[in-house]
């Protein structure tokens, strides 16, 4: 017997019937079994039943598809109201265009905001090990009432931890609190590369993905791990593992692994090598230090261990290994918590900036969202007046109240579908600019079904939302009054979309102020004085051996130059408060309190370099052999000092410096801003060296051109230290760098406030389009007795006019309260200005006159004879 | 007024259901266009052609006779109209006259 006949799969020929065309079966089905039987004959059973496939998916073509129909009566009345819907989108065009554009920006704003929200909360979660890891930090509490948080610790601790406490960390390791900076030297090449020092277990801990080599790559001390980008930089596309690099040109290390670059929302995603903590510490300290904090260290809890319960465990016990007053408590800092959660205040943790943002940028998305939709209610509303006949014509023939209600839900959803996937391709095309703006790297998540769920259910809630007002107002109007037209919205018709109208512009008030003063407090601290000439002075740390060692050669050859008019060095940059210490004491001080100070060495030329202010006594001499147990001070650590005439004052320095324990104040200079110039300026102490210093200070002749200045210092290093690396730094690009983060702040508040006053004035424009044209007939009569334009525009424009001065008064105040909420978390500050907040609204004012005026001016020109003819 | 140009697809289709006679039905029509262009085609392209053609006017159709291997299913035979033959000369007689003012090729 032969095998069963082979028939035509039984899912295809059922997918054809569903839905093809009745009158095409027969002729469709003899064809494709004709054709299936054919196939049969020259090939395999499977081809055959493939092609069948192929054939059936290939009818499916307008001309032999069923016109569906449903008999269902709601299916045709839904079917109706998306006609009905989609007619009059296309009837009043541009309404609708108000109304579609302006529901997308505030949805691509929303949506943008939760693109930023989302990758704010996702910060290091690319961790594997992001529940078990943690930070050690602690409170110390220095007697009294101040008390401090920080997470920078001793190595010592870490070995402790290491060692005693293995029951319930997996793992421990030291990382060195800070980003270094080392010069990689492949072939005569140059990097300069941020990375970490850490311990072995480190590159487990933090889950790093391997693309070659091995994560245990750190056990050896000349060893090296490089970012899977810093790698393809140095070699290209020659296999990197175990090739040599030189380490700041002194030290050979072996790359002995590559990773994956970590995402931006990861904590170590600005490192671009990882080496081992004893390559750092080899030769100066070991890890058993107590006494000098200068490490992170992170734990992995062991399974059934938890924060809080490690957290009690570890609390005192760094007691038995400090001498120090203060009293240091441990706890551990879980992984979560890190992004979000890390500013402590008096050893509590308190509000971070960055949660602040996380809400700020919350409630603006959602206002402007809120604005895009209040437009659509308003227009809704407004153009409802146009529609009553038709709702008197629907409950005349039977509607209920419900089915109108149904169908203004509908109407909306369908715009708000519109908005939605206009809203996506507008996000999509700037994501990449907004992305720039915000200093993210986020992508559009197209395959995640969350992302979709999300944005749909959205968009619902937001048609929803736009369409319930109209919805229930519309379904209330009384058939027979709307169809003998004598239906009037009466005064409590417009209470409701005036009320929108000034919560509009109350919020793009709020915001245009909110941007205007971020933006006059950048200005405000850019205009700080620093204490030093920015201008022409470069800054050059001595990396390279052969740097060092030559100072006085180097200073008279770029002095020779003629572009150079001193140079200084120091052992700390510019740029940081880097080097802070405490064990100053000075007659009349209080020993209770604690004092830190900046403390740095400079060389004598290191002021006249720098350019700083002495406001008394005199800057360190070289005639003076004494200078060297004398110090200079700023402003603020002479206001610390509570003494007026500080000059000659001697000061004990406990750990003493070069060996020297008692200095004399020889001088004050204005404060110099080297941290954050957001914060008040940190109390510095400057001591004399005779040493060279690992930063190099340049000061460029005044007027002398940089970049030609720059080309001949260029010339001197590479005559006299041909190998070196040397990296200027221009200092007031560096100083600029500072204002990063403010400035976009003030760039995103600028590209809200933008998207809000374009949506409220769309919205006013459509309001005033609307309700110049209701009175196109009374404007034509009043032409008609002699009206002039500018009578029928004061006419048309007042009653905006009130509605924006109800808007100012109620942003003013609000406005105030969160400006000066922001502005009180920077130490330096400014005054909030009135006059900011009366431009504001005068700008607002005229903004709204001109988007009414356009309409108008337009219906005051117009023939009366046009609007009075047809009745 | 019906669209009466007739794209390349289309005339070669209108070509065989004059070639194929009484056995011009979609699927010899498509297995034919296959053998002699040896390009592939599925039956519902070829069919949604030939309804574009019923509709302009060059073709009629009417339910033939069925076979076995249809499973006893009538098949939908095509005949060209006059229109549809006028329609195709007209297109060649075009292509010639092209064909003779074309320079290296006229007459030979």
């Amino acid at each position: 017997m032969s095998k069963r006949k082979p028939t035509p799969p039984w899912y295809a020929e059922h997918l054809l019937l569903w839905f093809l065309k009745e009158e095409l079966v027969e002729e469709v089905l003899g064809d494709l079994d004709e054709k299936f039987y054919h196939t049969l004959d020259k090939s395999s059973r499977l081809k055959a039943k493939l092609n069948y496939w192929y054939q059936v998916v290939h009818y499916i073509r307008p001309f032999a598809m069923k016109k569906y129909r449903s008999n269902s009566t709601s299916f045709i009345m839904f079917q109706n109201y998306f006609k009905i819907g989609y007619r009059n989108l296309f009837k009043n065009k541009f309404t609708s265009f108000i109304n579609v554009g302006g529901l997308a920006i505030g949805m691509s704003v929303a949506m943008l905001v939760s693109l930023w929200v989302k990758d704010e909360l996702s910060y290091n979660k690319t961790h594997k090990n992001y529940d078990r890891l943690a930070q050690v930090m602690f409170h110390s509490n220095w007697g009294g009432t101040k008390v401090s948080t920080t997470g920078i610790v001793t190595t010592g601790l870490g070995t402790l931890l290491k060692n005693s406490y293995a029951s319930y960390f997996e793992k421990v390791a030291l990382v060195r609190a800070r980003l270094e900076e080392r010069i990689f030297t492949y072939k005569d090449d140059h990097f300069i590369e941020n990375g970490y020092y850490m311990q072995p277990d480190g590159p487990e801990m933090f889950s790093l993905k391997m693309v070659s080599g091995s994560a245990n790559g750190l056990k050896e001390m000349r060893s090296v791990l490089l970012s899977q980008s810093l790698a393809k930089k140095i070699f290209g596309d020659t296999d990197p593992v175990n090739q040599v690099v030189k380490f700041n040109e002194q030290t050979d290390v072996q790359v002995t692994g590559v990773y994956e670059d970590l995402p931006g929302n990861s904590k170590f995603h600005d490192a671009a090598y990882f080496a081992p903590i004893d390559l750092f510490i080899h030769g100066w300290s070991h890890l058993n230090v107590w006494d000098n904090y200068n490490m992170f260290v992170f734990v992995q809890l062991r399974d059934g261990v938890d924060f809080n319960q490690a957290s009690t465990l570890i609390k005192d016990i760094m007691k038995p290994y400090i001498q120090e007053v203060r009293q240091h408590d441990l706890f551990l800092h879980p992984m979560s918590k890190w992004h979000l959660f890390s500013e402590f205040k008096d050893g509590k943790q308190v509000t971070s900036d960055r949660i602040t943002f996380v809400w700020f940028y919350g409630a603006v998305g959602i206002f402007v969202l809120l604005l895009a939709c209040v437009n659509f209610m308003n227009l809704s509303t407004a153009r409802s007046e146009n529609r009553a006949k038709e709702i008197g014509v629907r409950k005349s023939m039977g509607s209920a109240r419900i089915q109108l209600f149904n169908q203004f839900l509908s109407e909306s959803i369908l715009v708000a579908v519109l908005a939605f996937t206009l809203s996506l391709l507008f996000v999509s095309l700037i994501l990449s600019w907004f992305n720039s703006l915000a200093g993210k790297n986020m992508i559009m998540p197209w395959s995640e079904p969350f992302f979709w769920l999300g944005g749909l259910g959205f968009t619902l809630m937001t048609g929803l939302l736009a369409g319930s007002y109209p919805a229930i107002y519309l379904s209330s109007f009384n058939p027979v009054k709307s169809l003998k037209g004598t239906f009037r919205s009466g005064k409590n018709a417009s209470l409701p979309r005036k009320v929108l109208v000034v919560f509009q512009f109350t919020v793009s008030i709020a915001l245009i102020i909110g941007t205007l003063i971020v933006y006059q407090q950048i200005q405000h601290v850019k205009d700080r004085p620093v204490g030093y000439l920015r201008d022409g002075l470069l800054m050059l740390p001595k990396r390279s051996s052969e740097l060092w060692g030559k100072h006085d050669l180097i200073r008279n050859e770029l002095v020779k130059t003629g572009a150079v008019e001193e140079i200084g060095v120091a052992n700390y940059p510019l740029t940081n408060t880097l080097g802070n210490n405490d064990g100053f004491s000075w007659e009349g001080n209080n020993p209770s309190e604690y004092h830190s100070f900046n403390t740095v060495l400079v060389n004598h030329d290191y002021g006249k370099t720098i350019g700083w202010e002495l406001l008394q006594g005199r800057d360190f001499s070289r005639d003076n052999k004494s200078d060297l147990a004398g110090v200079v001070i700023t402003e603020s650590a002479r206001q610390i000092m509570e003494i007026d005439n500080p000059i000659g004052i001697s000061l004990h320095y406990e750990y003493g410096m070069n060996g020297i324990h008692d200095f004399t104040i020889l001088g004050v200079v204005n404060d110099l801003i080297k941290g954050d110039p957001f914060k008040s300026s940190v109390p510095a102490i400057m001591f004399l060296s005779e040493r060279d210093l690992l930063w190099m200070f340049i000061r460029i002749k005044e007027g002398y051109p940089q970049n030609e200045a720059l080309a001949k210092i260029d010339n001197v290093f590479k005559t006299l230290t041909p190998s070196a690396y040397v990296d200027f730094k221009v200092l007031d690009e560096e100083y600029s760098a500072k204002f990063s983060s403010e400035e976009r702040i003030g760039k995103l508040a600028t590209f809200f406030a933008v998207l809000a006053v374009i949506i409220s004035c769309l919205g006013l424009f459509g309001l005033a389009l609307f309700l110049t044209e209701k009175r196109s007939k009374e404007i034509g009569i009043r032409k008609v007795l002699g009206a002039s334009i500018i009578g029928i525009w004061r006419l048309l424009t007042q009653d905006f006019v009130g509605l924006v001065m109800i808007s100012s008064v109620i942003a003013i105040p609000v406005a105030y309260f969160f400006l000066d909420r922001w502005i009180s978390n920077y130490d330096y500050q400014m005054d909030i200005s009135w006059w900011v907040f009366g431009v504001t609204c005068m700008g607002a004012l005229l903004i709204a006159i001109l988007t009414v005026s356009y309409q108008a001016i337009k219906s005051a020109m117009a023939n009366p004879v046009n609007s009075l003819r047809s009745e | 007024m019906k669209e009466t140009r007739l794209g390349e697809f289309e005339e070669v289709l209108l070509l065989l259901v004059g070639i194929l006679g009484e056995e011009a039905y979609a699927f010899k029509i498509a297995e034919e266009f296959e053998g002699q262009t040896k390009r592939a085609v599925s039956i519902g392209a070829v069919h949604s052609t030939l309804n574009r053609l019923l509709e302009k006017g060059f073709l009629t159709s009417e339910m033939g006779s069925s076979s076995p291997e249809r499973g006893g299913r009538r098949k939908r035979i095509y005949t060209i109209t006059a229109h549809g033959s006028r329609i195709l000369s007209d297109s060649r007689d075009f292509k010639v006259s092209l064909w003779n003012q074309y320079p290296g090729f006229a007459n030979g």
